[in-house]
C-alpha cells in the first residue's frame, strides 16, 4: 500500500481545501432546498428585497421593451411587475388574464418593486 | 447657500458615524432619512444623501484597519493593513487614504462636462468586450504568479471564490441588502484574523510620487469602466484596478481602493446627470427624491462631493493620530479577538445560518489564497466570475 506522506502544515492545507468543498456543496443543498415564502402581492415590501417569495395571480397586461423584452403586471388585488428576462421564459404563451404561479426573488427597479422569476407555472 | 452648506456637514457626519460602524451601509441610513421624512426639502435630502456616500467611503476604510472588517470596497484594506498596528504605521495608512479618496475625486471631477457625449459612444462600444477584457484580467493576474504551482493555485481559488459568488448571487438565501457582508468578512475579515499574512516589521511605508502616479492611471481606468457596465460596482472596479496593477505594493493596494470608491461615487452623479442611468446606491436615492438632476443640479453635488471630502479628510487626520496611540498600546490578540467577535455578531444577527455558512466556506477559501503564498485579489472572483458570466449572458 502506497501512503503519501505530508508534512503538518501541507495536511492542514489541505484539511481547509477539503473544508472549503465541503462548504460549497453544503450552500448548493441550500439553495437547491430553499422553500419560498407564500405571500400576497400586496404585504410585499422592501426590507424583502432578496428574498425568495411565491405568488400567484392574473396577468394584467404584458408589455414588451425596445430590445425584446417581456414585462408582465400580475395581480391579486394589488399589482406587481414581473419581469421575464432570463430567456427559459421566452417560450411562455401565456396571455391576459391567465393565472400564474410565480417563484422569484424580490427585487427593486427604479424604486418599483418587482418579482424575478425563477419558476413560472401557468395554471 | 448657507443651507446647503449646513446639511453638507450634516451628512459628512453622519457619513462618520456609517463608515465606522462595520456592515452598516450610507444606503440604509440614507434611506432611513429619506423614508422618515427627516430633511422636508427634496435638495437637502439629495445633499445630504451625496454627503453621507462620500464621508462615509473614507471613513470605512477604519474598520477594516481597525478590526480587519471590510466590505466589498475596503476588504482589501484590512489585507494589507490589519497587522502590525503601530502608531506611525496606522497614521501612515490613514494619510494614503486620504490622498488615495481626494485625488480619486479631483481626477473625476473633469469628466462633469465630457459625461454626457463621451459616455454613450464608450458604453455601446465597450458592452461587447466586457467578458473579454475581465476574462483576460483574471487569466493575467494568475499568469503574473511566479511559479506554475502559484498559477494553478491562484486560479483554484479564483474558481472556488468565483463558485460561491454564482452560487449565492440570487438565490435567495441571504437578503440581498447584506449578501456581500459574510462573503467578504470571511473572504478577507475572518481569514486575515486566522492567519497573520504580515509581520510586525512589515509596516506600512510612503509611496513615491511615481508609484502614486501610477496607481491613479490605473484606478482611474478602472472607475471609469466600472461606472459604464450594468452590474459592476466599485467592488468590481477595486478588483479590476488591482488586476491591471499586477505585482504592486501594499501601499499601492491602500491608495488604489479609496480612489476608485471615490471616483466611482463622483462619476455614478455625473452619469445619472447626463444618461439618467442608475449605477450606484447613492444615485438610486438622488434619483428617488429629485429625479434626473440637471447640469446646474449636477454641479451642487460635484460641490457637495468636494466640499464633503474636504471636511471628512480634516476629521479622519484629526483623528487619526488619537487612534493610532490606542491601537499601539492594545494587544494584537485582543484586537484580534474583538475584530472576530465584532464580525461574527454582524453575520449571524444579519444573516443567520446561511449567512454563517457563507461566511465559514468564504473563510477556508480566504485561508488557502494565504497559505498558498498568493496575492489574495484572486479572491475578488467571487465578484468579478459572476460579473463574467452576467456580460455573456447579457
Amino acid at each position: 500500500m502506497v501512503g503519501i506522506n505530508l508534512d503538518r502544515s501541507k495536511q492542514l492545507t489541505l484539511l481547509i481545501l477539503l473544508l472549503a468543498i465541503v462548504g460549497l456543496a453544503a450552500i448548493t443543498f441550500a439553495v437547491q432546498n430553499i422553500k419560498p415564502i407564500e405571500m400576497e402581492i400586496g404585504a410585499i415590501e422592501e426590507p424583502m428585497e432578496g428574498k425568495l417569495v411565491k405568488i400567484s395571480g392574473s396577468i394584467e397586461n404584458i408589455r414588451k421593451s425596445k430590445s425584446g423584452n417581456l414585462y408582465w403586471l400580475v395581480g391579486d388585488g394589488n399589482n406587481i411587475t414581473v419581469p421575464l428576462l432570463d430567456g427559459k421564459f421566452k417560450k411562455l404563451t401565456a396571455k391576459r388574464g391567465d393565472t400564474v404561479d410565480i417563484i422569484g426573488l424580490v427585487s427593486i427597479y427604479n424604486g418599483e418593486m418587482e418579482i424575478m422569476p425563477k419558476e413560472i407555472a401557468i395554471r | 447657500m448657507l443651507d446647503i452648506l449646513f446639511f453638507i456637514v450634516i451628512g459628512a457626519l453622519l457619513g462618520i458615524v456609517v463608515g465606522f460602524i462595520p456592515g452598516f451601509s450610507s444606503n440604509n441610513l440614507s434611506m432611513l432619512v429619506i423614508t422618515y421624512g427627516l430633511i422636508s426639502s427634496d435638495y437637502h435630502l439629495a445633499v445630504t444623501a451625496v454627503a453621507i456616500e462620500i464621508s462615509s467611503s473614507f471613513f470605512e476604510f477604519l474598520s477594516p484597519m481597525i478590526f480587519g472588517i471590510g466590505n466589498d470596497a475596503t476588504a482589501l484594506a484590512a489585507d494589507v493593513a490589519y497587522s502590525g498596528i503601530t502608531e506611525e504605521s496606522f497614521k501612515r495608512s490613514v494619510s494614503i487614504v486620504i490622498s488615495g479618496g481626494l485625488i480619486g475625486i479631483l481626477v473625476a471631477m473633469p469628466l462633469i462636462f465630457f459625461a454626457e457625449k463621451v459616455y454613450p459612444t464608450v458604453y455601446s462600444s465597450l458592452k461587447p468586450l466586457v467578458a473579454w477584457i475581465l476574462s483576460f484580467l483574471c487569466v493575467y493576474m494568475a499568469w503574473i504568479e511566479r511559479t506554475w504551482k502559484k498559477k494553478f493555485f491562484a486560479t483554484t481559488v479564483f474558481i472556488l471564490s468565483g463558485m460561491m459568488g454564482l452560487l449565492i448571487k440570487n438565490s435567495g438565501l441571504i437578503s440581498s441588502n447584506y449578501l456581500l457582508l459574510p462573503v467578504f468578512i470571511g473572504l478577507y475579515g475572518f481569514s486575515s484574523i486566522l492567519s497573520k499574512r504580515h509581520g510586525k516589521e512589515e509596516l506600512i511605508q510612503d509611496i513615491t510620487f511615481v508609484e502614486k502616479a501610477r496607481s491613479t492611471a490605473i484606478a482611474f481606468i478602472a472607475s471609469m469602466f466600472a461606472s459604464l457596465i450594468p452590474g459592476m460596482k466599485r467592488g468590481q472596479a477595486s478588483a479590476v484596478a488591482l488586476q491591471i496593477g499586477g505585482a504592486i505594493k501594499r501601499e499601492e493596494v491602500l491608495f488604489i481602493l479609496p480612489l476608485v470608491s471615490l471616483a466611482f461615487a463622483t462619476l455614478s452623479i455625473f452619469i445619472l446627470g447626463s444618461t439618467g442611468r442608475v449605477r450606484s446606491s447613492l444615485t438610486y436615492d438622488i434619483q428617488e427624491v429629485v429625479g434626473n438632476p440637471y447640469f446646474s443640479q449636477t454641479v451642487l453635488f460635484a460641490g457637495s462631493v468636494a466640499i464633503t471630502a474636504c471636511i471628512s479628510s480634516v476629521i479622519l487626520i484629526f483623528v487619526a493620530k488619537p487612534i493610532g496611540k490606542l491601537l499601539s498600546k492594545i494587544n494584537e490578540r485582543y484586537l484580534k479577538i474583538f475584530g472576530f467577535l465584532i464580525a461574527a455578531t454582524l453575520v449571524i444577527n444579519f444573516t443567520g445560518f446561511y449567512g454563517a455558512l457563507v461566511a465559514f466556506t468564504a473563510t477556508c477559501i480566504g485561508l488557502l489564497s494565504s497559505r498558498f503564498g498568493i496575492r489574495s485579489v484572486h479572491l475578488m472572483g467571487v465578484l468579478l466570475l459572476p460579473s463574467i458570466i452576467s456580460s455573456v449572458i447579457l
